[in-house]
């Protein structure tokens, strides 16, 4: 629209230029030929031909003349001087005929030249009687008259022909005089019509500025309504946030008068969010989507508002336009529901931390349960009592198995559950978990079978531990829901790193409604045998979750009535075959040696189980009841191991393992495990910088407890350490115990730290100068030694313990020995340590 | 054909006026050669009865002028040299009225004196260092410098440029030119 009349507008531009342009032609015109008007005018008004005439016909007159003074003279009445002077000035004519540039024009014609000549033959003829003397002319007067009166008839003719030159002449001066004059008035006629366009067009354009600014009066007023009726207040600010206008609502809205803010500065009405500096986003940016800001009323109480700049030139300059509105209500209500979500949020989480809770405290009293069931067992029982012992076994372990469960769900929802990345055999895990799940399927009637893709997974990076959950979820619920049927997993790798699993069954099915349903918590299906079937129906949802975890998709596929498909889909990446000397998959047995061991914890149940276990092996146990009474004995008798429960009143785990490391306690370098619940990684950091060897997760049972034994007993004889026996440079297991407890992250910043501090003490110790404490190095070689237990770093470590102990005994010249020791040793352990670092060692086999 | 009864008429006065005798009046001298040029009317300085007489040597002897220029009557450039007509005039007392100039064949010419081009009209008597002949437009010949000023190049001063000039009539009210 307004484009189109911008063209318009443009275009009668162009027609008035146009216009003008002609004007201005024709007035230039106009002025040429008024000027040559004015010059042909003058031209008529005082024409030569004139005097041309005059002087041909006055030649005719000056030869009567002559005539006259020659007949005068015949008859003696005249004299001779007054023929000569008449002849001489006849003469003069002729020859101003003859030569006067006037004549020119004349002469061309044969008519005047051919006359004009015969009167030059008179003079030729005349000339030598006048000058002759006063006789000889008085005697040829006769003859001079009579040739000068036949010269009469001859300049008649010439005069008549001048006449008519001449006159034919003025008719073309007159014509060209009367064409300029037509030209004239034509280019006059033509600038009178542009003028009376032009007129017209002027007209136009009046009428329409009139049109237009009637229209624009109409859209201002309307404007001006819109402005004056508007909810939201509306402000016109100036360049410099000046008030321009302030309409009805915003009157309202701040409580002052329009004519009293009017040509103020806004500051003081409108501050930033937060009472910042006032309105500085005007300048930077108009257009922009609402602000939020603090508008302050005349009582100088302040309200929340939404402002939307908009910025137009004016007459004046730049002008701001703001839209203003109070957003109190908006505020308030948003509060509400923010408030309503919240403590919705609250109280799930509240709802969720107390079933954790619960779950944890119940595993507890259920590890004692559990823990003296299996101290009953080995004691002599009848065939009735063992009877009962397995059913309350059973029942113990499947309410510990739910408790897991919910633990498993709440920790996974609340992320606290890390995914590990390890290298195993993913197939061995299969083959491992149908083995152990067809005693049970076969119970039901049902056949397990297992088959692997070509290819299969094989050896891949990932989880092992959850796959083995989810697998045992997936497969345990198949197993309970099919009778007489068959079960079948089969697994095959997909691409380099994905691995597709599925678990199929010929059970009962799935309806089609509760397909949708079954990943659900606590989702059970009200079948004829669902009771049969226990379940917390935790089982898929965990196993969903994990996948999820892992980073996999969990899907299935049900026929009532037919059975069910279970499918993940994993990313595993594939890797090499480690040929590690993996821990024996068998079950492990007791340690080799019988070792002395501290129990320190405050649950006098646990203590209890503990104890009991460990005495059942063969080691010989003290109990400390909390960490006091645990640091008192532990600096007294030189353990081989120290199991610290980490939640105890006063002296908690940590802080006891803590004042164990630092004394000169006998059992400074004792291994110490913490037993805990739960450990986030936050935890293990804190645990392993406080000292603690590694970290075991309650509940404990009698397998896990002799697998730690094991790693931490070898067959040798550690504590009987004889100086320049060689041990192994560095012990993986111990490194892999490290990465269980803390995870990769966690243990490559403390060994970092490690190799940092190690280097620095062993610069330290055998670039000591001659004079320095022995007592001094000693303690740095203790303490490296500590931190070398703790990163596996055997032979290293040994060489310390020889340190500092010739240190302490002074024996200068075995300290030498020992410390010339510490460079190689040390740079074979850290390319021992990198040589194993690109594989990260098989998981230790857990629950 | 009323015009050429005129100039008879004249023609046959300007005989009557060239052939009185003059008389020797105070303040300005007698000629002494040839009569050129007389100047009667109005005249405050006279040489002889009512009327002023020049001969050549009395118009050399006032301060000389030279036009060079072309005319419209003539072939090419030419010299002339002769007197101030406002030098002639003031030598016999004349400074203002109109002056009717008076030709040998009869032609006459209006000339006010209050016109500023009158300072460049020359009484000529020599072309090209020769004096002029009646047969050559002589022997007088009231030149102006028409290659000078444009203004001078009009049918007025055309007509003003009167040859074989021989009288001057010397009158206070001005005269429309005849012809």
């Amino acid at each position: 629209m307004t484009a189109l009349r911008r063209q318009w507008s443009r275009w009668r531009l162009l027609a008035l230029g146009a216009a003008i342009a002609v004007a201005v032609a024709c007035l230039s015109l106009l002025t040429v030929l008024a000027r040559e008007a004015t010059l042909k005018v003058e031209q008529l008004a005082t024409a030569n031909s004139d005097s041309v005439q005059w002087s041909t016909s006055q030649a005719d007159v000056e030869l009567l003349a002559l005539l006259i003074e020659i007949r005068l003279a015949q008859d003696g009445d005249g004299d001779l001087a007054q023929v000569r002077r008449r002849y001489d000035v006849f003469y003069g004519r002729v020859r101003l005929l003859q030569e006067g540039p006037f004549y020119q024009r004349l002469r061309q014609q044969q008519a005047f030249s051919n006359r004009l000549n015969v009167a030059a033959e008179f003079l030729t003829f005349g000339s030598p009687l006048i000058d002759a003397s006063d006789q000889a002319l008085q005697d040829s007067l006769p003859l001079l008259w009579q040739q000068a009166a036949a010269l009469r008839p001859v300049l008649r003719d010439l005069t008549m022909v001048a006449q008519q030159s001449m006159a034919e002449a003025a008719d073309l001066r007159r014509e060209t005089a009367h064409n300029t004059l037509t030209l004239t008035l034509q280019v006059m006629l033509l600038l009178l019509l542009v003028l009376v366009g032009m007129i017209f067009a002027l007209a136009r354009l009046v009428r329409e500025a009139r049109r237009q600014t009637a229209a624009q009066a109409q859209t201002r007023a309307r404007l001006e309504a819109i402005i004056a009726i508007s909810q939201d207040a509306i402000l016109v600010l100036d360049h410099e946030r000046r008030i321009r206008d302030f309409n009805g609502a915003a009157e309202t809205l701040f409580g002052q008068d329009r004519a009293t803010v009017m040509g103020h500065k806004v500051d003081g009405l409108i501050l930033g969010v937060g009472n910042s500096l006032p309105v500085p986003w005007i300048a930077t940016t108009p257009g922009a989507g609402p602000h939020r800001v603090t508008g302050r009323r005349q009582d100088g109480s302040e309200f929340p508002a939404e402002v939307s700049v908009g910025s137009a030139e004016s007459s004046d300059g730049q002008v701001h336009v703001l839209f203003l509105r109070d957003i109190s209500d908006r505020l308030a209500a948003e509060m509400v529901i923010v408030d309503a979500r919240d403590r919705a949020l609250a109280g799930e989480k509240a709802k969720a931390d107390m079933l954790a809770v619960m779950s944890h405290e119940m595993r507890t009293p259920l590890n004692g349960i559990l823990g003296t069931l299996d101290l009953i067992a080995d004691t002599r029982l009848s065939a009735r009592q063992a009877q009962y012992l397995r059913i309350i076994r059973s029942s113990g372990e499947l309410l510990l198995e739910h408790v897991n469960g919910v633990l498993d769900i709440s920790r996974l929802d609340a992320g606290k559950m890390p995914v590990a990345r390890r290298v195993f055999d993913a197939d061995l895990l299969l083959r491992d978990l149908a083995e152990s799940q067809r005693p049970t399927a076969e119970a039901l009637g049902n056949q397990l079978d297992l088959a692997l893709g070509s290819p299969s997974p094989g050896w891949v990076i990932g989880d092992a531990m959850k796959l083995r959950q989810v697998l045992l979820n997936l497969v345990g619920n198949a197993i309970k829901f099919t009778r007489d049927g068959s079960i079948s997993i089969s697994a095959r790798r997909l691409t380099p790193d994905l691995v597709d699993i599925t678990v199929r069954d010929t059970g009962i099915g799935i309806p089609a409604g509760d397909l949708g349903r079954i990943f659900d918590d606590f989702f059970t299906i009200d079948s004829s045998y669902g009771r049969t079937a226990e379940g917390s129906g935790l089982g898929l949802p965990i196993a969903r979750r994990m996948v999820q975890a892992m980073g996999g998709t969990t899907t299935v596929e049900s026929t009532e009535g037919r059975g069910s498909l279970f499918r993940i889909i994993l990313p595993l990446t594939a890797t090499r075959q480690i040929d590690a000397t993996a821990p024996a998959a068998a079950r492990p047995t007791a340690a080799a040696r019988s070792l002395k061991v501290l129990v320190v914890e405050d649950n006098s149940t646990n203590r209890f189980v503990v104890s009991t276990m460990l005495r059942g092996d063969g080691h010989r146990v003290d109990a400390a009841e909390n960490g006091a009474q645990g640091l008192r004995m532990a600096a007294i008798r030189p353990y081989d191991l120290i199991l610290m429960d980490v939640a105890m009143p006063e002296l908690d785990g940590v802080a006891a393992t803590r004042a164990i490391r630092t004394s000169a306690g006998a059992s400074r370098n004792a291994p110490i495990v913490a037993l805990t619940a739960h450990a986030l990684p936050a935890d293990r950091i804190r645990f392993v910088t406080a000292g603690i060897t590694a970290i075991l997760i309650k509940p404990l049972s009698r397998d896990r407890l002799r697998q730690l034994l094991s790693d931490l007993a070898p067959v040798e004889e550690p504590a009987a350490e004889i100086p320049g026996t060689i041990h192994a440079l560095i012990d993986p297991a111990q490194i892999s115990a490290m990465i269980d407890s803390l995870g990769p992250e966690a243990f490559e910043h403390l060994y970092g730290r490690f190799v940092r501090e190690t280097t620095d003490g062993i610069e330290q110790i055998t670039g000591a100068a001659a004079g320095t404490d022995p007592q001094d190095l000693a303690e740095t070689a203790h303490r490296l030694a500590g931190g070398a237990a703790l990163f596996g770093a055997l032979q290293l470590r040994q060489i310390l313990i020889a340190l500092e102990e010739a240190l302490r005994t002074g024996t200068p010249d075995c300290a030498r020995t020992w410390s010339k020791q510490l460079h190689p040793v040390w740079q074979a352990t850290c390319k021992a340590r990198l040589a194993i670092k690109t594989r990260t060692a098989p998981e230790p086999s857990l629950p | 054909m009323s015009r050429v009864a005129g100039l008879l008429l004249a023609l046959t006065l300007g005989s009557a006026v060239a052939a009185e005798t003059p008389e020797p009046q105070p303040g300005l001298p007698l000629p002494t050669g040839p009569v050129v040029l007389t100047i009667t009317g109005a005249v405050p300085i006279t040489n002889v009865e009512g009327a002023a007489m020049f001969d050549l040597t009395m118009l050399r002897a006032l301060p000389e002028a030279v036009v060079v220029t072309t005319t419209p009557w003539t072939q090419g450039r030419q010299e002339f040299r002769g007197a101030r007509l406002q030098d002639a005039l003031r030598k016999v007392g004349v400074e203002a009225g109109t002056v009717v100039a008076h030709a040998i064949n009869d032609f006459i010419a209006t000339i006010p004196l209050d016109d500023p081009r009158n300072e460049h009209a020359v009484i000529a008597f020599e072309i090209d260092g020769a004096e002029i002949p009646i047969r050559g437009k002589g022997p007088l010949w009231l030149i102006y410098p028409f290659e000078h000023d444009l203004s001078l190049r009009t049918e007025v001063m055309y007509a003003r440029s009167i040859w074989q000039l021989d009288r001057f009539e010397v009158s206070a009210p001005e005269q429309e030119v005849t012809r």
